[in-house]
């Protein structure tokens, strides 16, 4: 990378202390201070480039679930989120985070991919997560019959009427950018695409299961 | 005098208590700093609609999944007549946008052949303002169109522009013409702003001595 030093990530500064000023202090504390200071500053510069959030109506949420969000998705990756934008110079890393549901009651794997694309050159990786939601606490709906108590479903179905009761989870998707150069930001589309797969009574994971996505962000970031 | 924006490898490591400082140092330091400061591209308006989990998005090159077509969301543009706003808000510019180069972006999906949307950017200043329309048809289907605006009348020093975006169809009768993302970015400059007597972003200001590599006495300019 042309800024820094290989992948150190500066967290921090010294204050310049005042000797450092003194007509006879070496020069040298301060003009490293002075480049960490630099590096921070460049560094701390997370840059939100995407966001994309799912409204409902509560009062449509059969039609929802049956027709619109949640996605039986065993296979086939479903989009959750799609832009276009200028990736601002350095940037090392797309972060991408997500808030969905899994309308399932057992253990369901997660399959994350984000996208980058300048048109000609593509950096994309694929993140899996597992989530364990017979243990999980509160997603204990059984097709229909809720057995978490009625306030906290309450307070759910508030904060995210589209989860239907079930717990909000949220992955980060971290993608290191290889191939897309940022040093001339061109216009980028990204994606982040999904599926979920839950577990099989044979252990294996071969069953749909429904991914409800609430809400994702993209910040560009500079990480080395 | 004009600023110089470099990158640097130096490492803080290097300054080690008892190593020279050169007057290559200094200049690597306020150039760097000045790399840092000035303006990158920042996105100020960034919509999506969300619109049916984007399933009926073509293929990526990427080796991503293509979508399978689903439901028309509610989002359409079905008015032929006028103009529906669809974004009014305030940018907040500051003062170094004396050349702000906007660029404005809008996606639609219009599956039918021979419908235009037209996506209608209008930054208003208090003294200076620019409008874009960007143009969607049916030939550039799922990708983003982009327009440009230059601000170049807003007075230097902070001042509010208002934005606004409008959707209107134009052209055709298809009821599942609809908008998917709309976006506005500053575009990054390498323009400083203009300050008097601040030509080297940093000021180093002692008694030690500053010498060049080949141990001559120098000034640091930058």
């Amino acid at each position: 990378m042309a800024l820094g030093i290989g992948d150190r990530r500066y967290r921090d500064t010294d204050f310049t202390t005042h000797y450092a000023h003194h007509p006879k202090a070496p020069l040298t504390f301060l003009v490293g201070n002075l480049l960490r200071q630099a590096y921070q500053y460049a560094q701390d510069h997370g840059r939100v480039c995407l966001q994309q959030s799912y409204g409902f109506n509560v009062q449509d949420f059969q039609a929802d679930l049956s027709n619109l969000r949640a996605i039986s998705a065993g296979v086939q990756s479903v989009g959750v989120a799609r832009g276009w934008r200028r990736i601002p110079e350095e940037t090392s890393h797309l972060i991408a985070t997500v808030k969905f549901a899994l309308i399932s009651v057992t253990r369901t794997r997660t399959t994350h991919r984000l996208l980058l694309s300048d048109g000609t050159r593509a950096d994309a990786i694929e993140v899996q997560h597992e989530w364990d939601l017979d243990s999980g606490g509160l997603a204990t709906l059984s097709l229909g019959q809720l057995t978490a108590s009625q306030n906290w479903i309450a307070e759910r179905l508030a904060e995210f009427p589209h989860a239907n009761g079930f717990a909000v989870q949220e992955a980060e998707i971290v993608l290191p950018l290889k191939n897309v150069p940022t040093a001339a930001p061109g216009k980028c589309e990204i994606r982040l695409e999904s599926k979920a797969v839950a577990r099989a009574t044979d252990g294996g994971f071969s069953l749909n299961a429904y991914y409800q996505p609430l809400f994702a962000q993209v910040v560009a970031d500079m990480r080395y | 005098m004009a600023k110089t924006a470099a990158k640097t490898t130096k490492s803080p490591l290097e300054f080690a208590t008892g190593r020279d400082v050169l007057g290559e140092d200094l200049r690597a330091i306020a150039r760097a700093l000045n790399w840092v400061f000035q303006k990158r591209n920042e996105c100020h308006v960034s919509l999506t609609t969300g619109e049916n989990n984007w399933d009926d998005y073509p293929a990526s090159p990427l080796g991503g999944d293509a979508g399978v077509s689903k439901a028309v969301g509610t989002l359409n543009v079905t008015a032929t007549a006028g103009e529906v706003t669809f974004v009014d808000t305030d940018l907040w510019i500051d003062a170094d946008a004396l050349q702000a180069n906007m660029e404005v972006g809008a996606e639609c999906h219009i599956p039918t052949a021979g419908d235009t949307v037209r996506v209608k950017f209008t930054l208003t200043g208090a003294t200076g303002s620019g409008v874009a329309n960007v143009d969607c048809t049916d030939t550039n289907n799922d990708t983003e169109v982009v327009g440009n605006i230059a601000l170049g009348g807003v007075t230097p020093g902070n001042e509010w522009v208002r934005c606004v975006v409008t959707v209107q169809r134009t052209v055709g009768t298809g009821a599942t013409d609809r908008v998917r993302t709309v976006r506005v970015e500053e575009l990054s400059s390498t323009a400083f702003p203009a300050i008097a007597d601040d030509v080297c972003g940093v000021i180093v200001s002692t008694g030690e001595p500053v010498f060049d590599s080949l141990g001559r006495r120098v000034v640091v300019d930058c």
